[in-house]
């Protein structure tokens, strides 16, 4: 006990993290307060423009230094009033600033303020709210300023109007800008709303101004800073050329638009420092305070790791990679220590399972080829080093997506595709046509014309992935890499490609094999590839007995479902489902996709309320312990990504205990459970982003059970996993007697090893009921 | 708006009933927020019209007399409820008496439509040029680091430069110092009735030149970030990699695959931004004094001539209804993924 409490730090690292905040808070507060007061009618007639904007009479419109008239005590010149230009300038730039800051402010305010309405009143609310919005967009700024000043000097006295004009501008400026904002905050709460993360907060019963705060507003940072650059950008520019026409501010105490006006009489004599000057003035205020807000952005996380650098290898004879890890920029890795060597005429296969990142591999190969730009989404290898004993051959290498479909191009015809490949290639066009007439005979289509003539778009998946093929194989290209080559395909054609495949081969093409089907691996592959090592270190400890299905006590029903049905006629997504389920009970549900699977958990979860027939709980009420908890099927999205591995982990804890010492007990029996899955404590300090899938899921189960619920809801939770961790994962859910599971999936294997129960869900309805 | 389009998928658009489908709903779509906008600008152009300055103010004199001023008050129908004055002002605007201008005594319709051919011409001019330059810096994109720099430096001028110190610049350089264009104005016209155009003398030509690039630059700035967004989603998609690791070449996926389909995703949203493009005329035409109706609506502000403003807002309101029903009928005809709008947004502009 006293290890783990030497252990565990007094201070959360979340702190600090809020202290960055406060500090950021203050520092906009007395921005704030600077400008507002810098605005103020007191400053605007008091001290500041009678002392240091004096006019002086003796000195009118003289010009500045460069011009040679020495013995001027003005460094710019004066103006017409004999004010010295310098401080005009000054007094502009910070009446421009004022102005651009309190309008963001404002304006970033009200935007919010309606977006978030909208989004906690929904329904009518929002609708109205968007078709204001549409509306003012038909008023250009000009008119919404000129009209809020017309208004406001209708309804007071016209000498305190002229004091407070700066702030009306601010306010005209603001009420200009605020459909923007709120357009654009709504979208990005409402995509955070859906996140997983955001509905595993929902589930644990947070209310929307909780999920809002800790879960949405973290994450839309970005999205905020972006949009306050922007609209400060607008607010100063808006300024200036409202103060340019004469419509913004006093034209006797000029912001720099109004400087530039005046100064526009004074570049026919030759004099364009007087426009000149405050225009660069007003360009570098603009872009600075736009740059500075991007500033505040989060950035993308270094790449962590400093192996040795890797070689890759791509000419005619040999396509080579050596010691790469594999990756995102994020830090998040897929593989380590990738090497392989291929030779013409040789294949290798890499055997992974779904979402183990074979397409993600595909990309980052392709990339550090530089046959991919930078634009391209996905992976890349991260300690690539294109130095001195790289050698790339872009024509050398190329790709067969697994996804045939989205690998066409939606509004260009296939015989267009081909087209592009016989005008970027040597070959004559004639002989070329009938190499491809004759492999797309040879794939199994009856009429290559009629081919030619469709979109991508319009083919199925096995037609799409022939044609990808085809393509593919047009190429002079002499790797391929090749990405699940017959997914889509039915057994006869499948057999065909393979043929053709091995054909290819014999000529001395090299494939690299990326598949979790066995046939195609045997009928091609010279080697299985050992991936590297995985991205963790490997052995599970068996530290706790793992307790066997069966032996779990079923006193009591937990959660009770009567006749239950969501949606009516074609929307039907359940009918007549009845369940009963008893606490510590484990329960599989499986079935295509589609069947309802979903719409189950997401009544059991209580975000769906809309559903007829009843649903009885038995669990108690209390606080202390959550009814119901869900895991999601996608291991990265269900943790919040603003925050520490610590701070998702204990968010459960500080929601639902209530003494400190209740709090120390769940977070030691933490420790156990992270022990119990070879997690160390090195990873609760960890951003949630640098977590690889594996870690990520097992992550997200022990926030679920560190409190175990009444219920637990996992959906599909190990199909991105490799088969180690899902052994892991599946131990971690064995460790909770009393909870009862709803376990969905589509592994027949993983059901039976955990579940008690199993039903098979098809349309909408329970189809079949049966203990294991 | 639905400009973002993120839920519609391509579709195959062999698909003839679903195109038909798609543009009947389009215009339904379209008649419906057209006659809320209507509305709801004739709604506002009536407030300002009452609550702005005193429309009885135009028809007395400083001698008038109480009655003859509670006569003329009773005669433009100021006593009636608001209700019933609504509804008389909404008639008399579709009817197209949009009331008498306070500074001029001239009906307002007319002034308006004298000034529309001058910021017509100007408005479509800078279009054209806004494309041929935005297109350009989209070419030169990523071709080279030079060329990087210069549509780069094209962005950045026409987001961080206001267009009135673009269109001083221009001025001093081209009209002070070379002596090349006139400093303002517009030239010499040739009419035809109503419809005076500068476009068929050169010295109207040589006058049109200069505001032109100033509007046209800021229009080819908001081009060019949409456009440049539209390449990067493109970019990033499965078909695009495909094609760039079947070895394509450069030039050809280039013109073929990725150009054609910027444009496309980006018609549409340059339609609403020409909206945009006209509101923002009216710096350009203060700064080179260009009699069209930004500097009709300019006068009318500083010297709250409020019949002239009402009708402006109705013009706007029209034109951005007009717009926006094209643009949506263009994207629902393309069926395409509408790139994003544009980071300034629309309308927003002075």
């Amino acid at each position: 006990m006293s290890e783990r409490e030497a252990i565990l730090p007094v201070e959360a690292p979340v702190k600090k993290a809020q202290g960055h905040l406060l500090l950021f808070w203050l520092v906009v507060l007395l921005v704030v307060a600077g400008a507002v007061a810098f605005l103020s009618p007191g400053l605007r007639t008091g001290e500041w423009s009678r002392v240091l904007l004096k006019a002086d009479f003796l000195n009118l419109s003289t010009t500045p230094f460069w011009y040679g008239n020495s013995g001027s005590d003005y460094l710019l010149g004066t103006d017409y009033l004999g004010r010295s230009f310098l401080l005009l300038l000054l007094n502009g730039a910070l009446l421009s600033l004022s102005v651009g800051i309190l309008a963001t402010v404002f304006s970033m305010v009200i935007g919010a303020v309606f977006a978030v309405l909208a989004i906690a009143r929904g329904g009518w609310f929002d609708r109205f709210l968007l078709a204001i919005a549409d509306i003012q967009l038909t008023l250009p700024l000009l008119m919404v300023a000129f009209l809020l000043k017309g208004f406001v000097s209708r309804m007071v006295e016209e000498s305190w109007s002229r004091h407070w004009d700066p702030y009306i501008l601010v306010l005209a400026l603001a009420l200009a800008n605020w459909p923007l904002i709120a357009r654009t905050v709504r979208l990005s709460l409402l995509q955070e709303l859906s996140a997983d993360y955001t509905r595993t907060a929902e589930i644990m019963g947070r209310s929307l101004a909780g999920r809002l705060w800790y879960h949405c507003l973290p994450n839309s940072r970005n999205t905020l800073l972006a949009l306050a650059s922007t609209v400060m950008l607008l607010s100063i520019l808006g300024e200036a050329s409202l103060s340019y026409l004469g419509l913004g501010l006093e034209k006797m105490d000029p912001s720099l638009g109004g400087l530039i006006q005046v100064g526009q009489e004074l570049i026919f004599e030759g004099r364009f420092y007087a426009i000149v000057l405050p225009a660069l003035a007003l360009i570098a205020i603009a872009s600075g305070s736009y740059w500075l807000s991007r500033f505040f952005m989060a950035r993308e996380q270094g790449v962590i790791s400093a192996r040795p650098s890797c070689q890759l290898r791509l000419t005619d004879e040999v396509f080579s990679v050596h010691n790469a890890d594999v990756g995102f920029a994020s830090g998040k890795k897929l593989f380590r220590g990738l090497s392989f060597e291929l030779g013409a005429g040789e294949c290798r296969s890499l055997m992974l399972p779904s979402g183990a990142g074979k397409s993600s591999l595909a990309h980052a190969l392709l990339r550090s080829a530089g046959i991919l730009g930078p634009e391209a989404r996905g992976a890349g290898i991260v300690n690539f080093d294109p130095g001195a004993d790289t050698l790339t051959e872009r024509s050398c290498l190329a790709m067969m997506p697994q996804d045939a479909r989205l690998a066409l191009d939606p509004v260009r015809t296939i015989g267009r595709l081909f087209e592009d490949l016989e005008k970027s290639g040597n070959s004559d066009a004639a002989s070329f046509r009938k190499e491809a007439v004759e492999l797309l005979h040879q794939l199994g289509f009856e009429d290559p014309d009629e081919i030619f003539s469709k979109r991508g778009r319009a083919l199925s998946g096995g037609q799409a992935q022939r044609v990808v093929l085809a393509l593919v194989l047009m190429t002079p290209a002499r790797f391929l890499l090749l990405d699940e080559p017959t997914a889509s395909l039915d057994a006869h054609h499948k057999s065909v490609v393979l043929e053709i495949l091995k054909r290819e081969k014999e000529r001395g093409r090299g494939f690299l094999l990326l598949t979790h089907d066995q046939e195609a691996n045997d009928a091609l592959s010279d080697q299985v590839l050992d991936f590297g090592q995985p991205a963790e270190s490997s052995g599970i400890p068996d530290r706790l007995a793992v307790e066997q299905p069966g032996s779990s006590d079923r006193s009591f029903e937990i959660v009770t479902l009567e006749a239950v049905g969501l949606g009516s006629g074609a929307n039907s997504r359940l009918q007549n489902v009845s369940l009963k389920l008893h606490a510590g009970e484990r329960l599989g549900v499986w079935g295509r996709s589609g069947a309802g699977k979903s719409s189950l958990m997401d009544v059991l979860c209580g975000l769906e309320q809309d559903f007829s027939g009843g649903v009885h709980w038995s669990v108690p009420e209390a606080g202390a312990v959550p009814a119901v908890a869900k895991v999601f099927q996608n291991p990265g999205g269900s943790l919040n990504p603003a925050f520490t591995v610590r701070r998702c982990l204990e968010e459960p804890l500080s929601f639902y205990l209530e003494t400190e010492s209740a709090r120390h007990q769940a977070r030691l029996r933490m420790l156990e459970l992270m022990a119990l899955v070879d997690l160390g404590e090195d990873i609760l300090e960890r951003p949630v982003a640098t977590l690889s899938g594996g870690q990520a899921q097992r992550v997200a189960l022990i926030r679920a059970i560190v409190i175990p619920p009444g219920l637990l809801i996992c959906d599909e939770v190990t199909s991105a996993l490799d088969s180690r961790n899902r052994e892991r994962v599946l131990k971690l859910l064995k460790t909770i007697p009393e909870t009862a599971i709803v376990y969905v999936s589509h592994r027949k294997d993983e059901i039976a090893s955990l579940c008690h129960r199993v039903v098979r869900m098809e349309k909408g309805r329970i189809v079949e009921d049966a203990p294991f | 708006m639905n400009l973002t389009g993120e839920d519609r998928l391509s579709r195959s658009r062999a698909d003839r009933t679903g195109v038909l489908k798609r543009v009947v709903l389009a215009f339904s779509l379209f008649a419906g927020r057209a006659l809320v906008t209507i509305g709801a600008v004739v709604l506002l152009s009536f407030v300002i019209s009452r609550l702005i300055g005193d429309p009885v103010a135009q028809f007395i004199s400083a001698d008038s007399t109480k009655s003859k001023e509670e006569s003329i008050r009773a005669e433009l129908g100021l006593n009636d409820t608001v209700f019933e004055q609504f509804a008389s002002y909404a008639g008399s605007v579709f009817k197209g008496n949009w009331g008498v201008s306070y500074q001029t005594g001239q009906p307002v319709l007319e002034m308006l439509l004298t000034r529309l051919p001058a910021t017509l011409e100007l408005a479509f001019l800078a279009v054209a040029f806004g494309w041929s330059v935005s297109l350009l810096a989209l070419y030169l994109d990523g071709r080279s680091r030079g060329g990087t720099l210069y549509a780069r430096a094209i962005a950045n001028v026409g987001l961080f430069v206001p267009t009135f110190v673009i269109g001083l610049v221009l001025m001093v350089v081209f009209s002070v110092w070379l002596g090349w264009t006139p400093v303002f104005g517009q030239g010499e016209l040739v009419e035809f009735g109503w419809y005076s155009s500068s476009l068929l003398c050169v010295a109207g030509i040589k006058a049109l030149i200069l505001p032109t690039m100033t509007l046209g630059l800021f229009y080819a700035a908001q081009l060019f970030r949409i456009m440049e967004a539209a390449k990067g989603q493109i970019k990033t998609q499965l078909f695009y990699s495909f094609s760039c690791s079947l070895g394509i070449r450069d030039s050809r996926l280039y013109w073929k695959v990725l150009l054609p389909k910027v444009v496309v995703s980006v018609l549409p949203v340059s339609l609403i931004e020409f909206g945009g493009l006209i509101a923002f005329s009216v710096v350009t035409e203060a700064v080179f004094q260009w009699p069209g109706l930004g500097s009709l609506i300019l006068r009318a502000l500083l010297l709250v001539d409020v019949p002239v403003i009402a009708g402006f807002l109705l013009v706007t309101a029209g034109l951005f209804v007009i717009l926006s029903g094209l643009s949506n009928l263009l994207s629902s005809l393309l069926d395409v993924r509408t790139g994003p709008s544009s980071l300034l947004g629309k309308g927003v502009g002075v």
